[in-house]
């Protein structure tokens, strides 16, 4: 085998599931805003482009029910660089019922094209419903009064 | 003739120049500045040789001490800077062109990467084309980009290194890869060896590694 060309590329992250250290469960209700932080070596020419996230549910595609986006501009670098961004997700219940278990996940795009996903994380949202809501309901004493 | 006799280093703005000696008796008449005096009259080893040189108005730019001696057969060259006279230069003679670098080593379409290359000159002045080139090298070069240029290499009396470059303009007719250069003469045929593997050409696009979400948080 003779080896042409070697690229130094940046260092390799750990899976997700590793390097989070738990997947934060996060409760959140109408009005609340989610911020996912990406972070991500880029090379290439000064761009701007659209930072997406979106949450939902991943069944075969991912089935999106809020989503937010920003433009983020990207520097001109021949090598790479390490970079962090955030996004953030406005939730309505109109758009994401109550429920558990809501995934996410995160792009970048030019125009309307996807350049580049990032992994789904599973499981961590769950929207609580605006209706009122009890638990443990019992008769804790009784007396004459 | 007996004996041929030029002047360089003239004056700025000098336009003629005309030459005596034997007390005056003996003159070139006008002269172009760029021209030889053929002198068809013995040389008779005359010490008393004077050089003027004048302006496009026969204003007078420079005038030579009286210097010698000349001989028959022979070539010779008066130096104004110097006041002196001096050999004519050997031929000019060019050897050991190297392409040692392109700068940058990774460009961009749109961006500008100069080949880097030197070689050695001897001799008279002279005015010849340098070109370089990228591309691949396989059986012969194929070229994707070249530049050309005329450059005047000055006199050296001996042989001297001569670092030069010719950039050249990374443009859409060459795809991202790597790419090979080499330089040349052109009216030598003088080429230098191929350098292999200088030039990356990178795509224009955007490229993420790594790409993750790192955290989350509800604000």
């Amino acid at each position: 085998m003779e080896i042409q060309t070697l690229e130094v590329r940046p260092q390799q992250g750990y899976p997700v599931y590793l390097y989070l250290p738990q997947q934060t469960l996060l409760e959140v209700k109408n009005g609340d805003t989610v911020r996912i932080t990406v972070s991500y070596s880029y090379r290439g020419p000064a761009k701007t482009l659209t930072l997406y996230g979106a949450i939902g549910h991943k069944l075969v595609w991912f089935d999106e029910k809020v989503n937010g986006s920003r433009q983020i501009s990207l520097p001109d670098s021949q090598s790479w660089i390490s970079r962090t961004d955030y996004v953030d997700v406005l939730i309505n219940t109109a758009q994401i019922p109550a429920g558990t278990g809501y995934d996410m996940y995160a792009k970048f795009m030019e125009g309307s094209s996807d350049l580049v996903i990032s992994p789904e994380l599973y499981d961590v949202i769950n929207v609580l419903a605006m209706n009122p809501e009890f638990q443990n309901f019992q008769i804790s004493n009784w007396a004459k009064v | 003739m007996s004996f041929v006799l030029s002047i360089k280093n003239a004056p700025s703005g000098s336009q003629w120049w005309r030459a005596e000696y034997c007390g005056g008796l003996i003159s070139s008449g006008w002269l172009g500045i760029n021209q030889p005096w053929n002198c068809p009259y013995t040389a008779y080893g005359a010490t008393d040789v004077i050089v003027s040189v004048f302006d496009g108005n026969s204003n007078l730019k420079y005038k030579s001490l009286p210097f010698g001696p000349i001989h028959d057969g022979q070539e010779y060259v008066h130096d104004c800077s110097q006041s002196m006279l001096v050999w004519p230069a050997e031929a000019s003679q060019f050897r050991n062109i190297v392409a040692t670098s392109v700068y940058p080593a990774q460009a961009r379409v749109g961006q500008r990467a100069n080949v880097n290359f030197e070689l050695e000159h001897l001799g008279a002045s002279e005015r010849v084309t340098l070109y370089a080139s990228i591309g691949n090298q396989g059986l012969w070069f194929d070229e994707i980009l070249h530049t050309e240029y005329q450059y005047t290499f000055p006199e050296h009396s001996v042989w001297t290194k001569q670092y030069m470059f010719a950039a050249i303009d990374i443009t859409s007719a060459i795809s991202p890869g790597l790419y090979d250069a080499y330089a040349k003469i052109k009216e030598k045929n003088l080429v230098s060896p191929t350098l292999y593997d200088c030039l990356t050409v990178l795509g224009n696009q955007a490229e993420f590694y790594n790409f993750l979400i790192s955290s989350y948080q509800k604000l």
